[in-house]
């Protein structure tokens, strides 16, 4: 079980939501609450329409995507919570069309869409380990271009409410 | 001038109990003004419009009340009050109307602070706030139950949830 605390600004579940799969987690109000409720299809016009917006939606569901798929801690040997928000600031989203290539420097993440690697294919959940060119065998594959935080600036990150209760 | 008169009303309460309520009411009072005077700062629009809305509909009333005392005194004929009574009615209405319009004034300043929806220019917040609706929830409230089909985007306006995930192993 991995439990986050989730305050104002925060979207619940964004993972079920994106993927449209059943709802993985359970989410409980600690207090009394507002909450606006926004239909699926304004979230995904958005995704589609706006690329800065498209990149922060991926970049918030890379922490629960590490959760569910292992391997970040392949290529970047400190997996907490905290260093894996830190990775997403600091990586790039990547949107490929079909047949387009891409050079990762340290290794990948796949949101969505078919890659080709090393005469693999890698699909949704997927992370690339090492470095390398990747081809995108979709219309539309979404990748995270992982840049590993610099260290020195990881450790002076303040500990956040959520990461002091039970660990994943 | 609340003390005395409540003693006054009730003397069977002991003062010693009435001054202990009071005090507890002058804080309380004093923690809103510091919440009113916060709020001022954070959402100047919301304060203004709450204040505007107010002040109208209190003069608006008090126009209902003097109309009435008019054709109570036979100042005006019946017809004449009906139409005047009517179109203050209207505009009590309207300025029900207008809160609606004070509902998009805060979903644009909560949005405007929220990092993911920042970004996003008035076309689009407008587009987002028409596929929205403000809920409500108790303390021990489930947002999201596991297992369940998501098909909203729920984004917290104030206070807080705990997620608990599990993945496919159960763990």
């Amino acid at each position: 079980m991995f439990h986050m605390i989730r305050s104002v600004g925060c979207v619940l579940d964004a993972y079920d939501l994106t993927y449209k799969e059943d709802a993985k987690c359970e989410a409980k109000a600690r207090n009394a609450l507002k909450a606006y409720e926004i239909d699926e299809s304004a979230i995904t016009e958005l995704i589609n329409t706006n690329f800065e917006f498209k990149k922060l939606w991926f970049k918030a569901l890379f922490n629960y995507c590490c959760h569910l798929h292992e391997g970040v801690e392949q290529i970047y040997d400190d997996a907490s919570v905290r260093s894996i928000r830190k990775i997403a600031e600091h990586s790039d989203i990547v949107s490929l069309g079909n047949n387009q290539t891409f050079d990762v420097e340290h290794g990948a993440f796949l949101f969505q869409g078919q890659l080709e690697f090393s005469n693999t294919t890698q699909v949704k959940g997927s992370f690339i380990t090492k470095p390398g060119t990747v081809k995108s065998l979709a219309p539309n594959t979404v990748l995270l271009n992982i840049v590993p935080p610099n260290r020195r600036e990881l450790s002076r990150l303040p500990e956040r409410e959520y990461e002091k209760g039970p660990s994943q | 001038m609340v003390k005395p008169k409540l003693l006054k009303e009730y003397p069977f309460i002991e003062e010693e109990h009435v001054k202990y309520v009071m005090d507890e009411v002058d804080e309380n009072i004093e923690y809103a003004e510091i919440y009113i005077s916060e709020l001022e700062g954070t959402y100047p629009k919301i304060i203004q419009s709450v204040h505007t809305e107010r002040a109208t509909t209190v003069l608006l009333k008090n126009k209902k009340n003097a109309l009435k005392d008019l054709f109570d005194e036979g100042c005006i004929d019946e017809v004449d009050y009906a139409a005047l009574r009517k179109e203050i009615d209207q505009s009590l209405v309207n300025i029900r109307n207008e809160s609606v319009a004070l509902e998009d004034i805060r979903f644009n300043e909560v949005f405007a602070h929220c990092p993911l929806f920042s970004m996003l220019n008035q076309e689009e917040l407008s587009e987002l706030r028409s596929k929205a609706k403000l809920k409500e929830y108790k303390k021990g409230a489930v947002l999201i139950k596991m297992g369940s089909r998501i098909k909203t985007a729920i984004i917290i306006v104030s206070g807080s949830v705990k997620e608990s995930f599990k993945d496919d192993d159960g763990k």
